[in-house]
């Protein structure tokens, strides 16, 4: 053996000593304890990891939900608390406590904190916070006044709605804020450089069509949209096509918020083909962006000039919302207390373990959101054609099996609307939770169904997805029909079912915009949305419905309209153009340091309430 | 830097000339793969808006965006621009590409640097361990370890690092690149997973070298041990671990994906994978792009590192 030196000798044995003892502790400390995370996040890194597929889904997924509900449904009729602090208080006894930073995982980046461009779940929790519109909601559903001093007045045919502004409002950066930066910021929805996903939802105002396609060809001919009148500076007049109370929650999205014209002009690049406004993001809301970094997170203070400011709201000093956690990795951080709450729904195979866990199960908060996954059935393809082969579907499928297989992230329904949705009827739904294969097959023969025939299901490649249709595929095949699945890239999925003749049937989830049952009917399931590139899946179409539809848009009175919902709803589920499964849950991770927690129906975690404990 | 006589300074610089043309070449190559593999994927406004925006605003959005023009127009803008250092905006934040590769691109390179330091510290002491002391009990270890290690996804052992030593433990932080200690776990794993690799690399190198004739020669001579490994086993058998380093650092500047994922390390790697998921065609590119920048320029760098460390080697 060559001979050399002892320093040389004593480095290599040292270092060498270092290398064993590191794999000795990984293997004696893997053995028992690291079993579980393993196996736990081995499951989730997978998903993770398999990016473009799986996350792709979850992220198309995340894209098109655009909010979400409590179960806490008795919540919702609780009238608003005269100050916060009473409320705070009395919902968990324990006195708030100003100041302090609260810490927020998420995992992607925010995609943009402009309210006429950010459409994603995650972005709207966030956006609420920096931006408020006229109206708002109360702990539920029920519009109630924010920037307006009250509710609006509607003129007799129900066309014009006139606002009040409260007195004295500013924006966070210190500028008045008046009638007329509600007129610029609803018209900065039609400018096209700023590739707004927004503009449908306000043609309903009288002269936007006509602006938006002035706008669209860059012709210069129409300067405004008529409807929209500052009357004065706190007086604004909004006259719409046609008799629809939908608008004042269309308004209530984020992007019907105001904006300050000074701020934003100053963003546009050189050819004013990009505007960089979210940089920083001026609103009316309680907080105001402190720094909005890419790759790092968004950073929200204390707005001083939130109109609740006296009020001593909100409570916290300051927010970061830090994105680039991975979600397993967020659980261990709110566990060790590195962070306050995780923004992105526990992973689903961390969620059964942390139920059971005694020591954490409290933590986890489960809120059901405003949606529903569904079969859809296309109406216009065979076997679907036939009104008697859908209704005879109803009774086939399992729901307990489907939500027993997603770790029970859901509650079952046999309904359009979800619980949180206004309109949604507890009747309705238990008797349409059909489940019954021998009846299945009997009306299937008395359909002169053909079993010979072979039905491709198709899902997007999301774990649950694939799994949701192994299962639907086994109850078919329980009752003799012959069916495979067919799983397609989520972008590939979406454009395939906004194709008339393409998918026979496949799984699809509706998450709404605004809590208003027109926003599960319209955009889904009326013949104008049955159109190339389309939402309505199930390219279901009936003038009939339609035309109620369009009559209760315009219904004032809110007991009279929900019931109109009611009926139109009972309408389309005779049909069965849907087999409705679902409605999913939020799936929250909260540390015990974070008080006076819940979760709003539309805006998720409302954290203008919250405030930790040292 | 290569100043020996067979490589005389203008035979370099010519060197270095048709290398840098050619990975002109191969950079174009790339992004042209890449942007007609990204564009046959589907169209970025389902990927970001799903079916939830209107057929007649999608068509404004492309417009906009310029979407609707053939492929090779577009390719066309897209090199015009990127020549002159516009990468464009990301579909989904508006964000400009080259801005968002700038926020991550500092932690990239610490994560790179150090993930580097970490493989040579572990894999080159292992080696050399084992390749003096060969078939003793300890170069059979060595091997043993270095064998599962290997054979260990990287990931796990992260997730099991991140569980016992920032969970359990306490000593680090759970991921993030907040406190200077969040680099030290995902070095130490990149570390393990390539020091293995250097090890079995480096011990074969030295087996080799040590039973070659002058190695014999020089011990004959009367050098001592020390001597014979450090001057002249160490020396030829660490060239190809100079080749490995320089593949690696590039690739790692790139972006170590699985890594920056487990510990939410927010580099290149991770925008990639991101802007992958939203089908963010203009990140995807410039990602992909930066990418590929490093790891022909460390290519370019290896090879002229050769003839220094031997002089044997000819630049063509």
């Amino acid at each position: 053996m060559i001979n050399y030196g002892k320093n040389l000798r004593r480095y290599f044995s040292l270092t060498f000593l270092v290398v064993m003892l590191a794999g000795l502790v990984l293997t004696a400390c893997g053995d028992n304890t690291a079993t579980t995370a393993a196996t736990t996040t081995a499951a989730a890194t997978t998903t993770a990891s398999a990016t473009t597929a799986a996350a792709a889904t979850t992220i198309a997924a995340a894209t098109t939900a655009s909010a979400a509900t409590t179960t806490a449904a008795p919540a919702a009729t609780t009238a608003v608390a005269t100050t916060a602090a009473a409320t705070a208080t009395a919902a968990t006894g324990v006195k708030p406590v100003a100041g302090g930073t609260l810490n927020v995982s998420y995992k992607s980046n925010f995609d943009s904190s402009d309210p006429v461009v950010g459409y994603s779940v995650q972005t709207w929790n966030v956006e609420h916070q920096i931006y408020i519109g006229l109206l708002g909601y109360d702990k539920g559903t029920t519009l109630v006044p924010e920037l307006a001093e009250a509710l609006p007045t509607v003129s007799a045919d129900g066309k014009v709605f006139t606002f009040k502004l409260r007195k004295g409002l500013k924006f966070s950066n210190g500028s008045p804020l008046t009638a007329a930066d509600f007129k610029y910021s609803w018209e900065r929805i039609f400018d096209p450089a700023m590739k707004s996903p927004f503009p449908a939802f306000f043609l309903i105002v009288k002269g936007a069509k006509e602006f938006g396609d002035s706008m669209n060809a860059g012709d210069g001919k129409v300067k405004e949209i008529t409807g929209i009148k500052a009357v004065d500076d706190v007086t604004l007049e909004v006259t719409l096509n046609d008799a629809d109370q939908t608008f004042l929650n269309i308004i209530t999205m984020p992007q019907g918020s105001p904006v300050p014209k000074a701020e934003v002009e100053k963003h546009w690049d050189a050819d004013r083909k990009n505007n960089d406004f979210y940089k920083t993001a001026v609103g009316t809301g309680p907080f105001m962006v402190k720094e909005w970094s890419e790759g790092k997170g968004i950073t929200l203070v204390k707005n001083p000039n939130y109109y609740k400011a006296a009020e001593g709201l909100p409570y916290l000093d300051s927010i970061f919302f830090q994105v680039g956690i991975d979600e397993t990795s967020a659980i261990l951080k709110v566990k060790n207390g590195d962070i306050d709450m995780t923004g992105d729904n526990i992973p689903a195979a961390e969620y059964p373990g942390l139920l059971a866990d005694s020591a954490f199960s409290k933590q986890a908060k489960t809120e059901a959101v405003v949606a529903v996954s569904y079969v859809f059935l296309n109406n216009r393809m065979k076997p679907f054609d036939d009104a008697k082969v859908r209704q005879a579907f109803a009774y086939i499928f399992d729901r307990k099996k489907v939500l027993k297989l997603i770790n029970n992230r859901g509650v079952e329904t046999g309904v359009i609307l979800p619980p949180a949705m206004p309109g949604y009827s507890k009747e309705l739904a238990s008797t349409n939770l059909r489940f019954d294969k021998k009846k299945a097959k009997d009306l299937l023969t008395a359909a002169n169904f053909d079993f010979g025939q072979t039905i491709t299901f198709v899902s997007d490649d999301s774990d649950d997805s694939k799994k949701i249709v192994t299962s639907l595929i086994a109850d078919m095949k329980d009752v003799g029909i012959k069916a495979e699945p067919k799983v397609e890239q989520s972008e590939a999925f979406f454009k395939d079912t906004g194709k008339e003749k393409n998918i026979q049937i496949g799984i699809i989830s509706w998450y709404q915009d605004f809590p208003d049952p027109s926003d599960f009917i319209a955009p889904i399931l009326s013949c104008d949305s049955a159109i190339e590139g389309g939402a309505n899946s199930a390219w279901y179409c009936n003038k009939d419905v339609d035309a109620l539809e369009l009559k209760a848009r315009g219904i004032t009175d809110p007991k009279a309209r929900l019931a109109a919902y009611q009926e139109i709803e009972k309408k389309i589920m005779d049909e069965q153009p849907w087999i409705p499964l679902y409605n999913p849950v939020a799936t929250l991770f909260v540390g015990q340091k974070v008080q006076n927690y819940a979760f709003h129906p539309v805006w998720g975690p409302e954290y203008s309430q919250l405030f930790k404990t040292k | 830097m290569v100043s020996f006589k067979e490589n005389s300074k203008p035979m370099v610089i010519r060197y270095i000339i048709r290398r840098l043309v050619g990975m002109f070449f191969v950079l174009i190559g790339v992004t042209i793969i890449t942007f007609i593999l990204s564009n046959l994927v589907s169209d970025p406004i389902t990927a970001t808006y799903g079916n939830r925006i209107k057929p007649e605003q999608r068509e404004v959005i492309k417009n906009q965006l310029g979407l609707n023009d053939p492929l090779p127009v577009q390719y066309g803008r897209y090199v015009i621009k990127a020549v002159q250092g516009d990468l464009g905006r990301s579909y989904r934040t508006n964000t400009p590409v080259l801005e968002s590769i700038f926020n991550v691109l500092p932690n990239t390179l610490v994560l790179a640097a150090a993930g580097l330091f970490a493989e040579l510290l572990i894999g080159i002491p292992a080696g050399i361990i084992a390749a003096i002391w060969r078939g003793s009990i300890l170069d059979r270890i060595i091997q043993g370890i270095t064998l599962a290690g290997l054979s260990l996804p990287t990931f796990w052992v992260g997730l099991v690092f991140l569980y016992v030593f920032a969970f359990l433990l306490k000593w680090f932080p759970l991921g993030g690149n907040t406190q200077p200690t969040s680099i030290i776990l995902p070095a130490i794993t990149i570390g393990l997973g390539g020091a293995v690799f250097y090890a079995r690399l480096l011990r074969n190198q030295m087996l080799e070298e040590i039973n070659s004739d002058y190695t014999r020669t020089a011990r004959s001579k009367g050098l001592s041990g020390r001597k014979v490994i450090s001057r002249h086993v160490l020396r030829n058998a660490l060239l190809p671990i100079v080749t490995w380093a320089g593949l690696d650092l590039g690739s790692f500047l790139g972006g170590v994906v699985l890594i920056e994922a487990v510990y939410s390390w927010n580099g290149i790697g991770k925008l990639a994978i991101a802007a992958i998921g939203n089908l963010d065609i203009p990140l995807i590119m410039g990602t992909v792009l930066v990418a590929a920048t490093f790891i022909v320029i460390c290519n370019l760098f290896i090879d002229l590192l050769y003839p220094v460390l031997d002089p044997r080697i000819r630049l063509r």
